[in-house]
């Protein structure tokens, strides 16, 4: 039980494995993104109201969705590296958080556009869901400093995963800000099945396939960040080497 | 084709209007092509650097290696020389054998190292 435990935590184990997995990941999430966006963009009805700004929610849903995992995955990715000390549990939370400002911040960015036509304002300071998810884009910015200025690894990997488990508080209060304080942003959507509206079928099995599609891209992405982090930390291991001797 | 007419644009023209939100969601869907894009590229362009520095280091490895085993090997023919005449040769090559043992590093300069090793053989 033990030693398969330690082999799953093992880098050479994952490089391996996700040189297999990779190329599939590739094809998958290009196929799944591009039918996704050929459907939002050519096939979308206008919303009744909202016209073909109702387009942007494909994407800003799916963005918004898949940017609450990132501190749940840090979490989990934390507490295995606090409690086992799982060198690659470290390795994936480290550029997890990155990856996850980034999301946040691309959320931020498309719900703004969205809110400029169908709210007339770019930004509202009393809106909680605004605000929780900006304070994510700066926790996960927190994270990613923490991590550079702690000099010593072990305590820098000791320090991020405490503040990612805590941080995990704040993406409950992001999930249920809508229905909590009822100011700009609107609560989820219920599914409807009423065609030519921005919940309507078309609409959320677009987007249902475009969440899909960026949980594809963030896992392809993470995984090559992660490579890199096991060639930069274990280059004086022997299959490390090896490897780059074969690719030369 | 259902297809074809599913589409809700008739021209080009109308497909980049938008319904008159051509900034909006086209800014959209660009930075959403910016954002997968970037993330994607910086790790690749980030793996052939890490490659390449990690290759550099194995060759200047390689260099050490065999600058050492020439200056060994330098110094053992100039001891074999000496005293091949008076002594019994078994022992000292014997002694040469483990101390190329001992610097050679387990990397492909292996190879030019055997390979030096014959030329001074034969």
């Amino acid at each position: 039980m033990w030693l398969w435990f330690a082999k799953l935590g093992s880098p050479k184990w994952f490089y391996e494995l996700s040189s297999k997995w990779l190329p599939w990941l590739v094809v998958a999430t290009v196929l799944v993104i591009g039918t996704a966006t050929v459907w939002a963009l050519l096939f979308l009805p206008p919303d009744y109201q909202q016209g073909y700004t109702s387009r942007i929610l494909v994407v800003h849903v799916a963005v918004a969705g898949t940017s609450l995992a990132f501190f749940p995955l840090m979490a989990v990715a934390g507490t295995i590296t606090l409690v086992w000390k799982m060198k690659l549990a470290d390795m994936v939370a480290k550029n997890a958080a990155a990856l996850g400002a980034w999301f946040s911040f691309i959320t931020l960015a498309t719900g703004s556009i969205w809110g400029s036509v169908s709210w007339g304002t770019w930004w509202e300071w009393s809106d909680s869901r605004l605000v929780s998810m900006l304070f994510q884009f700066f926790l996960l910015l927190g994270v990613v400093s923490l991590r550079s200025a702690l000099e010593d690894s072990d305590k820098a990997a000791k320090a991020c995963a405490l503040l990612s488990i805590v941080g995990c508080i704040n993406v409950v209060i992001i999930k249920y800000s809508v229905e909590w304080w009822n100011t700009l942003h609107q609560p989820a959507s219920p599914v409807s099945l009423q065609t030519g509206s921005a919940n309507g079928p078309e609409f959320w099995i677009a987007t249902a396939l475009m969440i899909l599609g960026v949980y594809l891209f963030l896992s392809v992405s993470l995984i090559l960040s992660t490579r890199n982090e096991i060639l930069q930390r274990e280059r004086r291991a022997l299959w490390v080497q090896e490897l780059v001797a074969a690719e030369r | 084709m259902d297809l074809i007419n599913a589409i809700q644009f008739d021209s080009w023209a109308e497909f980049i209007d938008m319904g008159g939100y051509a900034f909006n969601v086209w800014a959209v869907y660009g930075l959403f092509a910016l954002f997968i894009a970037v993330n994607i590229l910086v790790p690749l362009r980030r793996r052939s650097a890490l490659l390449r520095d990690l290759r550099r280091r194995a060759r200047i490895d390689d260099q050490v290696a065999l600058n050492s085993a020439a200056i060994n090997r330098e110094s053992m023919s100039g001891v074999q020389t000496a005293e091949a005449e008076s002594q019994g040769q078994s022992d000292e090559s014997g002694d040469a054998g483990d101390a190329r043992e001992v610097i050679q590093p387990a990397s492909q300069s292996a190879s030019d190292l055997r390979r030096s090793q014959q030329g001074e053989n034969s």
